[in-house]
């Protein structure tokens, strides 16, 4: 019951957020708007068990990446926001279009893929995966087939690095 | 103690069936740290990283050839096989990297640009492109798979200064992202869509477990998520082979990027991906009726759009570009014929992948080889212009060139005479006749502007700047031009050698 009530009480929360994410002017409060609606996803994941995941959607998104927008927008200096606003732009009106496609296309793909989640079986319960133990588990287990592809993107990690600072530094 | 031997046997184990990429990570790591060690002053200092280098793919290569005749074995509970397959397909990865590193060392000199990240780089690509080749499990093939890409997109801007250089990476880097997204997303669906493929009924990546699954459950056990996702994750495979209608980013990221670079990547990147290839359609020929036909489109437009598109270009680099896009397209064509009539003919579609991309691998590498050689000290030479008359410039360079053109034209004796005739015979057998039509059809229009190279090199006069001196020749170079021509012509006349060398490839784990 308290699941159900925290359920709606973070899905009205979230469409409020991210229905003021598009609609205010300014891009600053639609960036805090979207910050909102990153917390509530984290929320909803918690609902479901999946508290790895929840943890790193507060940390990478609501925290790195939004800090990014932040900084870009206050760095470009877009002045007032009223400035800003496209005029006589179809844009909107097929941003809604699709938007409703979408929805009904979301509403539709159970049955259009047969999504294989079997009817009255949560999936936190139906398979533990979500939890950090769990994660932690799977990802070092030496029968599972994880550890592979985990430690080898340490290597992608590195190269990522030596790339950045090649790219970047006036003189190697 | 019991308990903790058995673990240790057990990740021996595992660690001796990735030992080659071992191997070559290890040197990578070599290579960063010592050249933080050696003085920058010595005169033999930046000679170390190649010397480094080439030791280290070397004995990579030497640890690949003792197996090469073992039983397959797969290693981390299924993440990676090392099956005959994979050994060939790192064996052709080594043999491409090191002749890549015998041609950077003076060309890099002459641009300034010798760092010795460049090598570790290079080893850390080529580090991807063997798990690739052994990946047995989707996730640890997307990790391959951007190891090798992000690798590359540094190096295609490794010639900072140069604007051109720099369009090349960012081109490159936005677009892999964008088909990295598309792979991603492809795996996730076919994850989803495995769920009542597997003998466990649980959903999984593991290749060995679809392909069980596809060959017990077949066309009927399918769904359209899995058909989704295998779509999808071949747009991301045809993006990094350059297939048409998803080869916008090759011209300018070949013509852009360091010529080293570029004869690296297009031999490495061709190699890899088609291995891959392989082996997930391989998997998937239990359902060849879903891919079969878009599979074949797509080689077609591949072998024409390449070599039409080939047809106009002044620039050699971005001639050779689109040539290579043609030639993605002929192995296309071979690779298609794995799905045909339940895979019987899959044993003669892979010996004539693997002998075309060895074919390819010479030939190219040779043809931007004789570019590098051609090369001096602040001017790259990339145009028909810069070839006028090199017979009597530089004999050597015409002749060798000669040869790359024969070989990539397709006429005989050359290897990759041989290779087309393989691929056409296995189109035949395979009863693929237009495809085969089409590939004759392609040849011809490419060999037009091969032809148009030589006619530049021969019978023109040499434009008064583009003379050039000799002062600076690079041993590295010559000696991998060298290599390149007369295995060239020597599978060319003798390919059975060259054929039973390959020949373990058929052996495949799928199911």
């Amino acid at each position: 019951m308290a699941t159900v009530i925290a359920f709606w009480v973070l899905a009205i929360l979230s469409v409020v957020a991210s229905i003021a994410m598009v609609v205010t002017k300014n891009p600053v409060r639609s960036a805090l708007a979207l910050v909102g609606t990153f917390i509530c996803v984290a929320a909803f994941y918690i609902l479901l068990s999946a508290q790895f995941i929840a943890a790193v959607q507060v940390i990478v998104y609501a925290g790195a990446i939004m800090v990014l927008f932040l900084f870009v927008i206050m760095l470009l200096n877009l002045g007032s926001p009223g400035a800003l606003r496209e005029r006589g732009s179809l844009q909107p009106i097929i941003a809604t279009g699709l938007g409703i496609c979408f929805l009904i296309a979301l509403l539709l793909s159970g049955s259009l893929l047969s999504l294989p989640l079997p009817a009255g079986v949560r999936p936190a319960e139906y398979e533990p995966l979500g939890t950090v133990r769990a994660i932690g588990i799977n990802l070092y287990d030496p029968n599972q087939p994880w550890l592979f592809p985990f430690e080898a993107t340490s290597i992608l990690l590195l190269v990522a690095v030596i790339g950045a600072i090649i790219m970047a530094k006036r003189k190697v | 103690m019991g308990m903790s031997d058995k673990l240790w046997a057990i990740q021996f184990a595992n660690l001796i069936a990735v030992l080659p990429a071992i191997v070559v990570m290890v040197t990578g790591f070599i290579v960063l740290l010592g050249d933080s060690c050696v003085p920058t002053w010595h005169k033999n200092g930046k000679a170390l990283n190649p010397a480094v280098t080439f030791v280290g793919i070397a004995v990579a290569l030497f640890f690949n050839m003792t197996r090469i005749g073992k039983e397959t074995a797969t290693a981390f509970s299924g993440a990676v096989v090392d099956d005959p397959f994979s050994r060939i397909a790192i064996l052709l990865l080594g043999v491409a990297a090191i002749l890549a590193v015998l041609l950077s060392t003076t060309y890099l000199e002459n641009k300034k640009l010798h760092h010795g990240e460049y090598y570790v780089l290079i080893l850390f690509s080529l580090f991807g492109a063997m798990l690739m080749a052994s990946s047995n499990e989707l996730i640890t093939l997307f990790v391959s798979i951007e190891t090798l890409s992000v690798s590359l997109y540094v190096l295609a801007g490794f010639a900072r200064t140069e604007e051109r250089s720099e369009e090349a990476a960012l081109k490159y880097f936005l677009l892999g992202a964008f088909a990295a997204g598309f792979l991603l997303y492809g795996i996730a669906l076919v994850y989803g869509g495995s769920f009542g493929l597997s003998p466990t009924g649980k959903a999984t990546t593991n290749l060995t477990e679809i392909g069980a699954g596809l060959a017990s459950a077949g066309l009927g056990g399918v769904t359209v998520m899995f058909v989704i996702g295998v779509a999808l994750m071949f747009v991301g495979f045809a993006f990094k082979a350059a297939l048409v209608p998803f080869h916008m980013w090759t011209p300018d990221v070949y013509q852009g990027s360091p010529t080293s670079v570029t004869a690296y990547m297009a031999a490495l990147t061709k190699i890899a991906i088609f291995t891959v290839i392989l082996r997930i359609l391989s998997v998937l020929t239990p359902i060849s009726s879903v891919w079969l036909i878009t599979a074949q489109i797509l080689a077609v437009l591949t072998m024409f759009g390449g070599n039409i598109l080939a047809v106009t270009q002044d620039n050699v680099k971005r001639m050779l570009a689109y040539s290579s896009v043609a030639h993605a397209g002929y192995i296309m064509a071979a690779v298609v014929a794995v799905g045909v009539a339940n895979g019987k003919f899959h044993d003669l579609a892979i010996n004539a992948t693997m002998f075309y991309l060895f074919a390819y691998t010479l030939m190219t590498i040779g043809a931007f080889g004789v570019l590098i050689w051609l090369s001096r000290r602040g001017r790259d030479c990339q145009t028909l212009g810069d070839l006028k008359g090199l017979v009597k410039r530089d004999p050597v360079g015409a002749y060798t060139m000669l040869v790359f053109m024969l070989s990539l034209g397709g006429i005989p004796p050359t290897m990759g005479f041989m290779g087309k005739l393989m691929i056409f015979n296995v189109l035949l057998s395979a009863g693929l006749m237009p495809l085969a039509l089409c590939l004759g059809f392609a040849s011809i229009i490419s060999v037009y502007y091969y032809l148009r190279v030589v006619w530049m090199m021969c019978f023109m006069e040499p434009d008064k700047e583009t003379i050039t001196d000799h002062a600076v020749e690079s041993s590295g170079a010559l000696f991998a031009i060298g290599v390149t021509v007369v295995l060239s012509l020597f599978f060319g006349l003798a390919p059975t050698i060259a054929q039973n060398l390959l020949a373990p490839a058929t052996n495949i784990l799928v199911r």
